[in-house]
């Protein structure tokens, strides 16, 4: 028996394996990773931004919730970052600012930037797999593509469908605390205790229904075959390949562009100094 | 079956390396509800990340708490990485950070797998084995994450502080994860698991 269920048509990046997602941006990672200067990071992400808008179509205001918090990073990062630079690296350049306890030079508010615009762009690159992928397609591609042992794939599946029954758990678990009158949180120490007192019940009534599940999954000879058959297929198709064919192609041009114009600063994991 | 031929210690090993459909649901499942946990916290994570290394460095054992906890329940070579997988895979939709928390995930549970290898052999989970497990995890990690956030750049005394704040991080996260997981076993849930039936050996 071979019997499959169609999946209605996904349009855009949505409907590309998971993994050809993971594959695309993984050179454009690396780079970022191996940049030490600031524009770098910048190109990266803007082309980020433009394949998430223009092939994925996500709207500017999604994309502004989901990277409205990294934005924060990279401010806090210009902020903060050139108060543990090391003095020597940066104390030939114009002083920036002088604080009276701490003297803020110009090449250490650039490093700063530097660092918080390389992890933005990160965020950025996985954004084009976080916002187009459900858990559930990723764990299929894992088995069915990445020969993923399937009993793994479909215990973490499994795991996933949890999700909601255990938030239910955790809110019934409060809400017996509060009827016992222990809910009001007053002083860190008080926090704390509730996260215990919550954790144990929680974790106790996961575990229990993880085995009753395991023995279902038992009794209906899950695992009993070394291959098994799929109600969702995950396909690799031509429009992967030409999705990551792009994609890397945009990236290389990129980097290629931003030689040319002289924007592009040393590359290296560990910076010598 | 030949199973008369087979010697005890060899099916010993044979029982601590096959997974049952029971602990792999056990792992994915202790992996999901420390997600629901810890999701917060990610915020939290972003929040501090901004505020420098040293926050960063205090918060990131956090992340070590599902590895800790399956090491210890589970005593299984596998089990620290399969369950800090998932409960990356599982965070992806929750967080800020999405796929980067898998990433982190890998990271942690492959460095967790070889401490607990090298300290613990799946066999010997005492506190100071705990201690010694999250220790090195916490060292390792930091000597490897660090990197990519340009430690030349930034002064040692500072850099200093950091590495000794990650590492007690790890430790405190590896000690509360063992109270936790005896405060779970005292319920019953663990009865399964290798800790419980240590347990029921000292009944």
């Amino acid at each position: 028996m071979n019997a499959t269920v169609t999946v209605p048509e996904k349009s855009g990046l949505a409907g590309l394996n998971p993994l050809s997602k993971i594959a695309a941006v993984l050179p454009a990672m690396l780079f970022v990773a191996l940049t030490t200067d600031v524009w770098s990071p910048l190109a990266i992400a803007g082309l980020a931004l433009v394949v998430l808008m223009g092939v994925g179509r996500i709207s500017p205001m999604r994309l502004a919730r989901a990277l409205g918090p990294v934005a924060l990073v990279v401010l806090g990062f210009l902020l903060l970052y050139p108060l543990v630079v090391r003095r020597e690296l940066v104390a030939g350049t114009p002083v920036f600012l002088d604080l009276g306890w701490a003297v803020i030079h110009e090449a250490a508010l650039e490093l700063g930037l530097t660092a918080g615009l390389r992890i933005f762009a990160f965020v950025a690159l996985t954004m084009i797999f976080n916002l187009t992928t459900d858990a559930h397609d990723f764990a299929r591609a894992l088995v069915q593509q990445a020969r993923v042992p399937y009993r793994v794939g479909y215990a973490a599946m499994a795991a996933l469908r949890f999700a909601p029954l255990l938030r239910h758990e955790l809110s019934v678990i409060r809400a017996a605390h509060r009827l016992r009158g222990l809910g009001e949180a007053g002083s860190l120490r008080d926090r704390l205790d509730m996260l215990w007192r919550t954790a144990v019940p929680l974790l106790a009534s996961a575990i229990r229904r993880a085995e009753r599940a395991a023995l279902a999954m038992d009794g209906r000879a899950f695992g009993a075959y070394p291959t098994r058959t799929h109600l969702r297929r995950m396909t690799f198709t031509g429009r992967d390949v030409a999705f990551v064919a792009g994609f890397w192609l945009l990236t290389a041009l990129l980097v290629i562009a931003l030689a040319q114009l002289g924007l592009l600063g040393p590359l290296a994991f560990v910076q010598r100094v | 079956m030949q199973l008369n031929s087979v010697d005890q210690p060899t099916l010993k090993r044979a029982a601590r390396s096959r997974w049952s459909t029971r602990e792999l649901l056990t792992a994915a499942v202790l992996a999901m509800a420390f997600a629901v946990l810890l999701v917060p916290f990610t915020y939290l994570y972003a929040a501090v990340l901004s505020l420098g290394i040293l926050a960063r460095s205090a918060l990131t054992g956090l992340f070590f708490m599902p590895a800790a906890f399956a090491a210890y329940t589970l005593r299984k070579p596998g089990a620290v990485i399969f369950v800090s997988l998932v409960s990356g895979l599982v965070a992806i939709p929750f967080t800020p950070y999405g796929l980067l928390v898998l990433g982190i995930g890998a990271l942690t549970g492959a460095i967790g797998e070889a401490a607990c290898w090298l300290v613990t052999r799946y066999r010997h989970f005492s506190l100071a084995r705990i201690v010694g497990l999250s220790f090195v995890a916490g060292l390792v990690e930091f000597l490897l994450v660090l990197f990519s956030l340009r430690v030349s750049q930034i002064e040692p005394l500072i850099l200093v502080a950091a590495i000794a704040l990650s590492v007690l991080g790890f430790v405190v996260v590896g000690v509360v994860a063992r109270l936790l997981a005896d405060a779970v076993a005292r319920t019953g849930a663990l009865n399964n698991t290798a800790l419980g039936r240590e347990r029921e050996r000292y009944v």
